[in-house]
């Protein structure tokens, strides 16, 4: 075994410093503020999932009682397109719509009524256009171009080894296309907030997003506003899970302010939000996988083809990450990835949580478990035999931190006791496992800045700033954590400033479990300036030497006597002080656009029970081991994979926002079906693997992501434990379970 | 205390009228003086739901719930009755019909969830058309009693049901017959959904039966229905079971006549047939663990 | 507080008399307008939340005399005479009730967005269910969606709740 190295954080149950205010119903989400004068705004959106647009009119919903403000294409100053990367969808159509969500017009009235009334007043001609509701159709030769540049947004690929001459040694060969749906975020607060316009001409945007100053940059460009005049107060939201990183009603909200000249509410309403907001890329993959006679995996090949539908947004990345991930934490020799990213007139899929890893992980583990039963192994055992080690690369060849996360999470995994399941009449039980890595951070060769400022305030407070956002993900709690564990202080001293581009630093976005490493790191890196500026002030304060001084909870310490109280110090503060730090995330050394460097790990078991009478699955029981090193916020850390692993339950049982000729089939949560309450087992086991290589520095991993990533190949292979049905398919549906359970002539009253 | 006010934003958009009978007579004279314009409005959940939804709310709402008498679970001789205003929860709480209705609690347990149910009536599920407690209250031989231009009148319930939801009868009764045979009678309320709790009915069934002395099937009611399939009666699988002993036998003839006679049609979430095998095995099931000498028992599991 | 609802106007506003969180209130607003606005826009009350509008979420979620009930799907004028409840009077004060010390403890809650809505069915529950098996405590919670806990954090903090209510060990 190796040596371990923990940096020093002692994992405590602190409560979330947010919790009281979240409990009483006291907290003020963004879509909860009420400014005077507020005038509210709707969105029109497009009628066609494909059409030109020949007319729009708009007179008579201006003439209506209590409209303010109506805004079409000619109402944007500059630049009439959004995307955090490529801005290729309009704010508002003039032309061309590509999907049921596009947005057409926009409407402020006095009350949500008139609002609402007005939309339907706003008349559009449009030209319905042929629908391209899959990558197939879009990819034919006659197909009409979604955009100027093709239909296809993106390719990538990756290959080493000779996969032909890999396949020739192998003894046992797998191939399976798989196919997984358009997952839907299903935040339970859905889009909006207000936007005031102030009095110097610019704005205040109160609405959320998962990366405030992005959010300001692309209002900037769209306004014609500089950025300075532009402030973005972008927390707390009611969830998020990658779906509010991209803009999305921020732009109307703005533009209708600045018409009317009143400040704008607007908060979707569920529905809208399933017709607009981005989804989780739908996938087919194929992969052909194959190993020898001594279960050792020699080629591994793989075609992956994203429905990225309407629009760009981050598509490209989360192709990047799915060919990047495609062959897992195994040692495959050969391997060739190619990955294709389509344009359709589906709604637009972009950032969920997982970010392509989830679905090809599904793929890929179930290739594991396929050739594991060919070769007649147990899942873990041919597993074991594969799976790389402490300083194996990356797998696209790149030098990663060296980790071995992998042997730690299934060996943990193991260790812990199955449940005695109960027999039960109709129901056959089955329990599966997987395994998977996930890449931290937004890769190489991307702009993935961070940093903190840390002051010590006029009013006696430790102040620690992040331009991060608090969705559910407890990134207060975290900071809360690291900040009074580095410096030693306590939780009422520090005032914790996130969500407001005018009090923060820019750090970057809080996606990509790169939050926490983000936070501790820059506490890390400022620390010790922080400690030895407020040391200084105090000793020149009360005369003690500087040596002999610590920062403890309330003040200044000299062993364990407290000299002066923090309030009482900052008395004799001319200026704040103020330490702060930029730095990027850690990227690998190696010239590999994309690739990653810190990786975490998690090794998932799942039971589960199908009812041989209706094909219906219910989970059981599910334990995840993660790897992310030390753990920070132990409430935060289990929440995070318990809410993880359920959301991964929905995905692989019920989970499908549902697409018909270019429309959502499924408008509500009537139909879209989430877990609930009955859904999952009340116990889910959470084993943290703390230890870091001796090498690694860098300290706790956010686990933001990973307890999502191997939970539906796990639930799948249970169910084939439990009546025999490969499952290369999400989400699981009844149906072909039980035509499959019909087949094996299960029931006493079918005629043998 | 001191009265606190508060006015809301006052909008140019209609909004509906409320209108408050005090009897089903006055209630029914609403309706008339209004017709298309007007639907009666009980606990709100349908109609509520349906505007959440998008749908425009008649311009005229006929509130019941100021009716008196409409509300209440009580026994009168041989039969029970529930007021059609009893709320869902208040009917699947009622230690009347947990003893007398065991199967209408189950579809009740199964229908939303308990914060809906303190909501919608049992009345306002029957007037929907597609209730999860219909099939139950049919296989208790459900009547309901009605108000119509002509007074008060009595129907079995499929054939108020049948009426559709545009009539403007009104519902003033349940009636459910008290059972006699209560120690060999087997009853169930079995539903399937999208999910474990708080979903639409893929399908459910209900059954009913009475085994007399040898134990041979005296009486039997079989219905079936779910949130695309209107509530029915399974007739011919009923004939197939009476008369009959709960057997392995008897159960392949019930399960071959479902399959030819049952046939539910299919919607964006599943085929009529996945309907049809679900309903089928949920119904044999539940027969096979009654079963006389059932291999389960036999084996000492747990039914 | 008149009884007499049929002879009140039913144009476009009607005025209500409802106990808002233990206090007498008056609402002058139309008689169709949804609970769940009412609260939040009229009262100012933003701690009911609204996620899907049509009843199946569980976020708007106060008692109506008692009941626990969908605000999204009641109308206005169904509150006439009656008690409303809302997260906010579920607090005295700034002291926290056990079930949402127990929320705080045992990670019953992240974004909190389903929160206020959790905790008064879960408050509802323990009155029906002092002692809730996992079946009970299931049914009452059947109705209130949560994305981020996965329900565990939620399970944890019914169950440390029901202890501290009852002051006993029975978990």
């Amino acid at each position: 075994m190796h040596d371990t190295k923990t940096p020093e954080i002692k994992p405590g149950k602190r409560t979330r410093p947010d919790g009281k205010p979240k409990i009483t119903g006291r907290l003020k989400y963004l879509t909860d503020l009420h400014v005077n004068g507020m005038l509210y705004g709707k969105v029109k959106r497009s009628e066609y999932p494909h059409a030109r647009i020949t007319g729009i009119f708009t007179e008579k919903a201006e003439a209506l009682p209590g409209v303010k403000a109506v805004i079409t294409h000619k109402d944007v100053p500059a630049l009439n397109a959004f995307g955090i990367v490529l801005p290729d969808q309009p704010v508002l159509c003039s032309d061309t719509v590509r999907y049921t969500g596009d947005a057409v017009a926009a409407v402020a009235a006095d009350t949500i009524e008139e609002a609402e009334a007005a939309l339907a007043f706003i008349e559009v001609t449009y030209e319905p256009l042929p629908v391209m509701d899959a990558p197939s159709k879009s990819l034919d030769e006659d197909a009409p171009l979604l955009h100027a540049g093709g239909n296809i947004l993106h390719h990538n690929q990756y290959s080493q080894g000779c996969v032909d001459s890999g396949f020739d040694q192998c003894s046992a060969v797998v191939e399976e296309t798989y196919d997984v749906p358009r997952q839907m975020h299903t935040y339970m607060e859905t889009e909006g907030g207000v936007v005031v316009p102030e009095e110097d001409g610019g704005i205040s945007v109160y609405m959320g997003t998962q990366h405030g100053f992005k959010d300001r940059f692309q209002l900037s460009r769209i306004l014609g506003l500089e950025e300075e005049r532009i402030r973005v107060v972008s927390s707390p939201m009611g969830g998020s899970f990658g779906g509010k990183d991209e803009l999305n009603v921020q732009p109307y909200a703005a533009l209708l302010a600045m018409k009317s000249g009143y400040p704008v509410h607007i908060h979707q309403t569920r529905a809208e939000s399933v017709q607009s907001g981005i989804k989780r890329h739908p996938m087919k993959i194929r992969m052909k996988t194959g190993a020898d006679s001594q279960g050792k995996l020699m080629a591994h090949e793989v075609e992956i083809t994203a429905d990225t539908g309407a629009y760009a947004t981050l598509g490209p990345a989360i192709l990047d990450f799915a060919v990047e991930h495609a062959s897992g934490p195994y040692r495959i020799p050969a391997v060739d990835v190619q990955g294709l990213s389509v344009f359709t007139n589906n709604g637009v899929a972009g950032e969920f949580r997982g970010f392509g890893g989830n679905q090809v992980t599904f793929a890929l583990e179930g290739q594991m478990d396929r050739l594991a039963e060919k070769l007649h192994l147990s899942p873990a055992a041919f597993r074991h035999s594969n799976l790389r080690s402490t300083h194996d690369p990356g797998p696209l060849g790149q030098t990663i931190a060296p980790t071995d996360g992998a042997v730690d999470v299934l060996k943990t995994l193991e260790e812990k006791p199955l449940s005695v399941s109960v027999p039960k009449p109709w129901k056959k039980t089955g329990t599966g496992i997987a395994v998977t890595m996930h890449g931290g951070g937004l890769g190489s060769g991307r702009l993935d800045p961070s940093g903190g400022r840390l002051l010590f305030a006029k009013d006696g407070k430790i102040e620690i700033s992040f331009g991060f956002e608090e969705f559910g993900q407890g990134i207060l709690g975290v900071i809360e954590t690291v900040v009074c564990e580095a410096l030693g202080c306590g939780e009422e001293d520090i005032r914790i400033r996130i969500g407001d581009t005018t009090k923060v630093p820019p750090t970057g976005s809080t996606t990509a479990s790169r939050g926490t490493s983000m936070v501790w790191q820059a506490v890390q890196r400022m620390k010790g300036d922080f400690r030895q500026s407020v040391l200084e002030k105090a000793s020149k304060v009360t005369g003690a030497e500087e040596q002999h001084l610590v920062l403890g909870e309330g003040g200044i310490f000299s062993g364990t006597t407290k000299v002066v109280s923090y309030e009482d110090l900052a008395g004799y503060l001319e200026e704040e002080l103020e330490t702060t730090t930029f730095f990027d995330f850690p990227v690998t050394p190696d010239d590999v656009d994309g690739s990653h460097y810190l990786y975490t790990f998690a090794a998932v078991r799942a039971e589960v029970e199908v009812d041989i009478r209706t094909g219906q699955v219910s989970l059981r029981g599910l334990n995840q081991a993660v790897a992310a090193g030390p753990v920070v916020n132990e409430l935060g850390y289990k929440g995070q994979i318990e809410g993880g692993g359920v959301m991964a339950a929905g995905y692989a049982l019920m989970e499908e926002a549902e697409m018909k000729e270019g429309r959502y089939v499924n408008e509500n949560l009537d139909t879209y079906m989430i877990p609930g309450i009955s859904d999952v087992p009340f116990d889910l086991g959470v084993y943290p693997v703390e230890t870091l290589h001796e090498s690694d520095e860098h300290g706790p991993r956010g686990v933001g992501e990973i307890g999502t990533v191997a939970v539906a190949p796990a639930i799948a292979k249970a169910v084939h434990d439990a009546v025999g049905l490969w499952v290369d398919r999400l989400p699981i549906h009844p149906e072909r379970v039980l035509d499959h359970i019909t087949k094996r002539g299960l029931h006493p009253w079918m005629e043998t | 205390m001191a009265v606190e006010r508060y006015a809301g934003s006052v909008s140019h958009v209609d909004t509906p009228l409320i209108r408050f009978p005090r009897t089903l007579e006055e209630a029914w004279e609403k309706k008339q003086e209004n017709g298309a314009d007007a639907s009666y409005i009980a606990g709100g959940t349908v109609i509520q739901m349906q505007r959440g939804q998008g749908y425009p709310c008649s311009p005229v709402l006929i509130s019941l719930e100021t009716i008196e008498g409409l509300k209440g679970i009580t026994i009168h001789g041989d039969y029970l009755e529930i007021g059609p205003l009893t709320t869902l929860e208040a009917c699947r709480r009622s230690p009347l019909l947990q003893q007398h209705a065991p199967c209408l609690v189950e579809a009740l347990i199964s229908v939303a969830a308990p914060g809906v149910r303190n909501r919608g009536t049992i009345g306002g599920n029957i007037m929907y058309g597609k209730g999860d407690t219909l099939p139950a209250l049919l296989v208790l031989d459900a009547s309901v009693s009605f108000f119509d231009n002509s007074g008060f009148q009595s129907l079995p319930l499929l054939s108020f049901v049948n009426k559709g939801e545009t009539s403007p009868d009104l519902l003033s009764g349940i009636k459910i017959p008290l059972p006699t045979d209560t120690e060999r009678t087997i009853s169930f309320f079995k539903k399937t959904g999208r999910r474990e709790a708080f979903s639409l009915s893929v399908i459910n069934a209900a059954c009913r039966l009475v085994l007399d002395e040898e134990k041979k099937v005296e009486e039997v009611r079989l219905a079936a229905g779910g949130a695309n399939v209107p509530p029915q009666c399974l007739t011919e699988a009923e004939n197939t079971l009476r008369g009959e002993m709960l057997s392995t036998k008897t159960l392949r003839n019930l399960h071959e006549t479902l399959s030819a006679s049952f046939h539910p049609s299919g919607d964006s979430y599943c085929s009529g047939r996945y309907k049809q095998k679900a309903a089928a095995h949920l119904i044999l099931s539940h027969l096979y663990e009654n079963m006389e000498q059932s291999p389960m028992e036999r084996r000492g599991e747990d039914a | 507080m008149d009884g007499n609802v049929s002879t009140r106007q039913n144009k476009e506003h009607t005025i209500l008399s409802v106990t808002m969180n233990g206090r007498p209130v008056q609402v002058t607003t139309a008689p169709s307008t949804r609970l769940v606005d009412m609260l939040r826009d009229t009262l100012d009350l933003t701690g009911t939340k609204q996620s899907c509008g049509i009843g199946r979420c569980g976020a708007c979620a106060v008692w109506l005399d008692d009941e626990l009930v969908p605000s999204c799907l009641v109308m206005a004028y169904q509150t006439e005479g009656r008690k409303i409840t809302t997260i906010e009077g579920i607090t005295e004060e700034e002291q926290l009730t056990p079930v949402q010390q127990a929320f705080l403890e045992e990670g019953g809650f992240q974004c909190g967005y389903c929160t206020p809505g959790m905790v008064m069915a879960v408050e509802a529950l323990l009155k029906n269910h002092p002692y809730p098996a996992d079946d009970e405590i299931a049914e009452g919670l059947s109705g209130n969606l949560c994305r981020c806990t996965g329900y565990t954090g939620i399970v944890r903090a019914v169950r440390r709740a029901a202890e501290v209510k009852n002051g006993e060990d029975i978990w």
